[in-house]
């Protein structure tokens, strides 16, 4: 009998743990590889990129999962992701130039935005959302990956971001779509991303040469390249990307300052998770086996029968008191966690002050930036009219410089 | 009997003379009445029709806007057409005022110049017009330039601003043929078409006319001066500074911009 409880002990402690497991896994393709196209694909039919700034989502609602997270080092990931977006889809030699922007610019042939739904160094999900000029969403999807140990050290190695397979597939996919469009679609996408901004900059010269319907667009007729207003046009579009081009040289300088900090912090505080997981398993795995010793003891007496009741005292004795001690030590090492605890939570304090003075940075000199261009733009946006109407006679209407095609 | 003939031939005589006597007067007056008040009516007529021709152009000018079925150069024809129609309802106000005609009588005369030379008028003011775009051409190009100046520090800022052991490049990606340089598509042909003209020149010299037609868009490049780097190390920064140089039509700012690419060159 006894060595009926003796085998059935085993199996209650390993129902009562359960699906606990310590090994830790990546659930997106841990080794995506990036995609390239088999062929160069001709200039006229790569589109730009803009991959808009991240947003920064909420944070997890449980306080245990959210612990040693912050929105100000959400806001320094929702700067940091976009840049290495970027650069992964630059190397694929699918595109043309990829930008990151600030939100709500207008303009990219193709925009790429992307919502963090979660990120602690362990785990990763993106929301990405890409839309063409024209006004066609390819695609909204959720994208995550696991991290582990392993991956960190990999990491090292390679002086690869760890969330690079992410990246690749979010490249991959992308690339893949715009494999499915045909030339005639390349071109079309570009044509209105063009006149877009031209009627944007100069709505009484090009507002009718593309319409837009249920939020997509198309193009109604061309102008002559020698036309000498959607040369203009050209010409401030050009400053545009300059403007967007010396801000990426900004956005490149915070992931500069980021890289190290940054990686510092998701890997220690994998590190520190990790440890808190094994404690806290520990801790319940020995209050089970304590647990399960005492339950042991009590079924030794019930079902132990008179003529064993002798050995069945000594056995139910030795359970309760080893479940006791085990139920102690799961109590005791229960404790070792808030040490744990404190340093995810310390660790997420240290990275935030040292990531918000560059996020303030950067944004300051975003918005430096963008509004001078936006106030020029808007001078330019008058002159422009005030040419038309002196080159072709024609009264001009007034128009609200801010809508936009 | 003699008596009553002579009485009767010199009542007839009298009355004769008196017809081819006054006869030819009444018809001189009649005939250049008549004379002028064809040409009034003729001029009448054709300044009726200018004002109808001008009253009709207008109109589909306006619907043919409305509907959006016209290009910028289109506008222009139209707007050319439009000026001459004026100008004939001008010429013809003028013509009836100089036939005498009170011009006050006619609407389409309203506020009419109808000086004795209207086209030389109007020339000045084609003239003041043209002054005026070009002025504002000039303008926009002087922004731009100083936009692209203003680029150009910020971006040397941003070099300098760049952590230790970074290369603080500024730019977009590019993962094609293009550079993160600014560019933009020649849309016709579906190419893409010349990098930025950094100091605004919209003046470009397309190798083959006709929209629709593959077409090189062409900027004048100036050489490099003898000191410097012969740039088939540069990067982006370096590119952009190199390419505006050379395509510095103005020799102060191109000195300038070359000091700037060999300040840079040095700095890396």
């Amino acid at each position: 009998m006894l060595l009926r409880f003796t085998l059935l002990l085993p199996i209650v402690l390993a129902l009562l743990s359960g699906c606990t497991t310590i090994g830790f896994s990546q659930s997106a393709e841990p080794e995506a590889v990036l995609k390239k196209p088999a062929q160069e694909i001709a200039e006229a039919e790569l589109l730009d990129v803009w991959v808009e700034l991240f947003s920064p989502g909420t944070l997890p609602e449980d306080k245990e999962d959210a612990s040693g997270l912050s929105l100000e080092i959400r806001k320094a990931e929702a700067r940091y992701m976009p840049v290495q977006l970027r650069d992964t889809m630059a190397k694929t030699g699918y595109w043309g130039a990829v930008r990151v922007v600030p939100q709500g610019n207008q303009g990219g042939e193709l925009l790429v935005k992307g919502t963090i739904n979660s990120s602690d160094g362990e785990t990763v999900e993106l929301r990405i959302t890409a839309l063409d000029a024209v006004g066609r969403e390819w695609f909204s999807r959720d994208y995550d990956a696991e991290i582990t140990v392993e991956d960190y050290k990999k990491s090292e190695r390679t002086a690869r971001d760890v969330y690079q397979p992410l990246y690749n597939t979010i490249a991959n996919d992308l690339a893949e779509y715009r494999s499915s469009l045909k030339p005639k679609e390349i071109t079309e996408i570009r044509r209105v991303a063009a006149l877009r901004f031209a009627a944007n900059l100069a709505p009484d010269a090009f507002a009718s040469y593309v319409q837009e319907k249920d939020g997509e667009y198309k193009v109604i007729r061309l102008p002559s390249d020698e036309d000498p207003i959607f040369q203009r046009a050209n010409a401030i579009r050009d400053r545009d990307f300059l403007l967007v081009d010396t801000l990426n040289g900004h956005f490149d300088n915070f992931n500069k300052n980021m890289q190290v900090p940054y990686t510092q912090w998701r890997k220690t505080r994998l590190d520190e998770v990790l440890a808190l997981r094994e404690i806290e398993t520990e801790a319940r795995n020995r209050k089970l086996l304590g647990a399960a010793a005492i339950i042991g003891a009590i079924g030794v007496q019930i079902l132990g029968g008179s003529e064993n009741r002798g050995a069945a005292n000594v056995a139910s004795g030795v359970l309760v008191v080893g479940g006791a001690a085990a139920l102690k030590s799961g109590f005791d090492k229960d404790s070792e966690t808030t040490i744990h605890r404190d340093a995810i939570a310390e660790l997420g304090d240290s990275f935030a002050a040292e990531a918000e003075p560059l996020v303030i940075e950067v944004e300051g000199e975003t918005h430096e930036l963008t509004g001078s261009a936006e106030i020029q733009y808007k001078k330019w946006q008058s002159l422009m009219k005030r040419i038309y109407a002196a080159e072709t006679g024609l009264p001009v209407a007034e128009t609200d410089p801010r809508k936009t095609l | 009997m003699k008596i009553a003939q002579h009485a009767l031939f010199a009542i007839i005589a009298f009355y004769a003379a008196n017809f081819f006597l006054n006869q030819p007067l009444s018809i001189i007056v009649t005939e250049s009445i008549a004379a002028e008040a064809a040409q009034i009516s003729k001029l009448l007529e054709r300044l009726s029709a200018s004002d109808k021709a001008l009253k009709n152009a207008r109109s589909d000018f306006q619907n043919q806007q409305q509907l959006g079925q016209l290009g910028a150069s289109e506008v222009i024809d139209f707007y050319g057409y439009l000026s001459q129609l004026q100008k004939q309802v001008s010429k013809d106000c003028s013509a009836l005022k100089g036939a005498g005609y009170d011009i006050s009588q006619q609407r389409p005369c309203d506020g009419q110049n109808t000086a004795s030379q209207p086209s030389e008028a109007e020339q000045a003011n084609e003239q003041t017009r043209g002054d005026k775009v070009s002025q504002q051409n000039s303008q926009l190009s002087k922004e731009l330039g100083e936009f692209d100046e203003m680029m150009l520090q910020e971006q040397a800022r941003v070099k300098a601003a760049a952590p230790p052991g970074s290369n603080g490049q500024a730019g977009g990606q590019s993962g094609g043929g293009q550079s993160g340089q600014a560019q933009n598509a020649n849309l016709n042909s579906g190419q893409a078409g010349a990098g930025a003209q950094p100091q605004g020149e919209v003046s470009t010299e397309a190798s083959a006319p006709g929209a629709g037609a593959e077409k090189t868009v062409r900027t004048e490049r100036f050489p490099e001066p003898v000191d410097t780097p012969n740039g088939s190390d540069d990067d982006l920064v370096a590119r952009q500074l190199r390419e505006a140089a050379e395509q510095e039509a103005d020799p102060a700012l191109r000195a300038r911009l070359w000091d700037e690419y060999k300040k840079y060159k040095q700095g890396i």
